[in-house]
């Protein structure tokens, strides 16, 4: 008897590549097809990370979802949507982040995603010196 | 043939029925009145309940609400109340009822009047007048209607793009210009139809004595909360409607909505 286990499916999909510092924020377009009757649904992006449980480890607090109006169509419509201002402040400093996206509200929870496709830079902490006072002997 | 109640009340109750017109030039609304009478011409002291029929050939027949018969105080009463004088107030005569029949519908009707003992009429009828012939509207006014018929296919997928074929046969006297409607209802488990989805008119056409004209009307599929869907068409001559008919589960529509979203390309900045 086989026994029953949750399997996650994430869909790799071609993404380029960027480097943000963590008080930046990141912006995702999605491209897509759409097929079926003219609904409201949702889309998500969170930026993951690599780890030894999960290919696709999300970071929560990275997380943006906008709500779509999906128009009726009989055949795949091509169609893309932005995400915008997924905060990076809960990042650590480090390269390899990954993205994933997701639809909610449509059929089942279907993912897309994608690996090392971000790099998180430390906010440069510029030296300061300010000389207070002199004193001449 | 239409099973028919015995008359139980024959030759100790008659029920007369009066209408306020003979006839109607046009479809309208006609008001009638009847009573029930009892051995000496007396009104019947009885709970009994009333209804009006009208009946067309190959039609629905249109049935009045059912009427209890008053069995009360007679024609004018007095009303009192503590705070004021009594004053005369006019009551419904004892045995008496009436009402208003709404036609619709041009053609040739037979209207007649039933009293009963219980308004369930599972028990015979207590008396039944003779039908009165009345005419709606100018006579030789008469269409025949087919059941439409839907291609490419009776059940398809939502989205799909349907044409809805209605043949109407004129069996008038003479030509007349006229328009038909298409009403596309979803099904219903319960008698009747759902919710109304769309209404389609045609354009106006002439139609012959003994012609057929099919009218086309082309929609696009709707998923719904049912697949079944019931179609109505009316025949109108100007305003006035002449003909209608309704038919069930003409065609279906799969409740099941393919929806896919697929992401392609994931764009980072």
């Amino acid at each position: 008897m086989v026994e029953p286990r949750i399997v996650m499916l994430v869909t790799k999909v071609p993404c380029n590549s960027v480097s943000k510092r963590q008080d930046q924020v990141l912006n995702v377009r999605a491209n897509y097809t759409y097929q079926g009757p003219a609904i409201t649904g949702r889309l998500g992006a969170v930026v993951t990370q690599k780890t030894v449980y999960s290919e696709f480890d999300e970071i929560g607090s990275t997380r943006k979802e906008v709500y779509v109006d999906l128009p009726a169509s009989e055949t795949p419509r091509s169609l893309y949507t932005n995400i915008t201002g997924l905060p990076l402040a809960g990042c650590e400093p480090k390269a390899g982040y990954g993205i994933k996206v997701y639809a909610l509200d449509l059929d089942g929870k279907p993912e897309w995603g994608c690996l090392n496709v971000l790099t998180v830079t430390g906010v440069a902490v510029e030296p300061e010196l300010e000389i207070t006072s002199l004193s001449v002997s | 043939m239409p099973f028919e109640m015995p008359e139980f009340g024959k030759g100790l109750f008659t029920l007369e029925l009066e209408l306020e017109e003979t006839e109607l030039d046009s479809p309208g609304r006609v008001k009638y009145a009847g009573r029930l009478l009892i051995p000496g011409d007396l009104p019947a002291p009885l709970p009994a309940f009333s209804r009006v029929v009208a009946e067309r050939e190959g039609e629905e027949p249109i049935v009045s609400d059912d009427v209890i018969l008053p069995i009360g105080p007679p024609k004018v009463g007095i009303e009192w109340e503590w705070w004021q004088p009594p004053r005369p107030v006019a009551r419904i005569p004892l045995g008496e009822f009436f009402g208003e029949l709404n036609f619709e519908e041009v053609g040739e009707y037979k209207i007649h009047a039933e009293a009963y003992p219980t308004p369930i009429r599972m028990l015979p009828t207590l008396a039944k007048t003779e039908p009165i012939s009345f005419l709606v509207g100018k006579p030789g006014i008469r269409f025949l209607l087919e059941r439409p018929t839907v291609t490419p296919s009776t059940t398809v997928k939502p989205f799909t793009d349907i044409t809805i074929r209605c043949p109407v046969t004129s069996d008038c006297d003479k030509s007349y210009d006229i328009t038909v409607k298409c009403i596309v209802y979803e099904g219903s488990v319960w008698p009747g139809h759902g919710d109304k989805l769309a209404e389609y008119p045609s354009a106006v056409a002439n139609i012959s004595p003994g012609q057929t004209i099919s009218f086309d009307f082309s929609r696009r599929t709707v998923a719904g909360t049912i697949d079944r869907r019931d179609l109505e068409v009316q025949v109108f001559i100007g305003e006035a409607k002449v003909k209608s008919s309704e038919w069930d589960d003409v065609y279906y529509v799969t409740t099941e909505v393919p929806t896919m979203i697929a992401i392609e390309s994931l764009a980072l900045s």
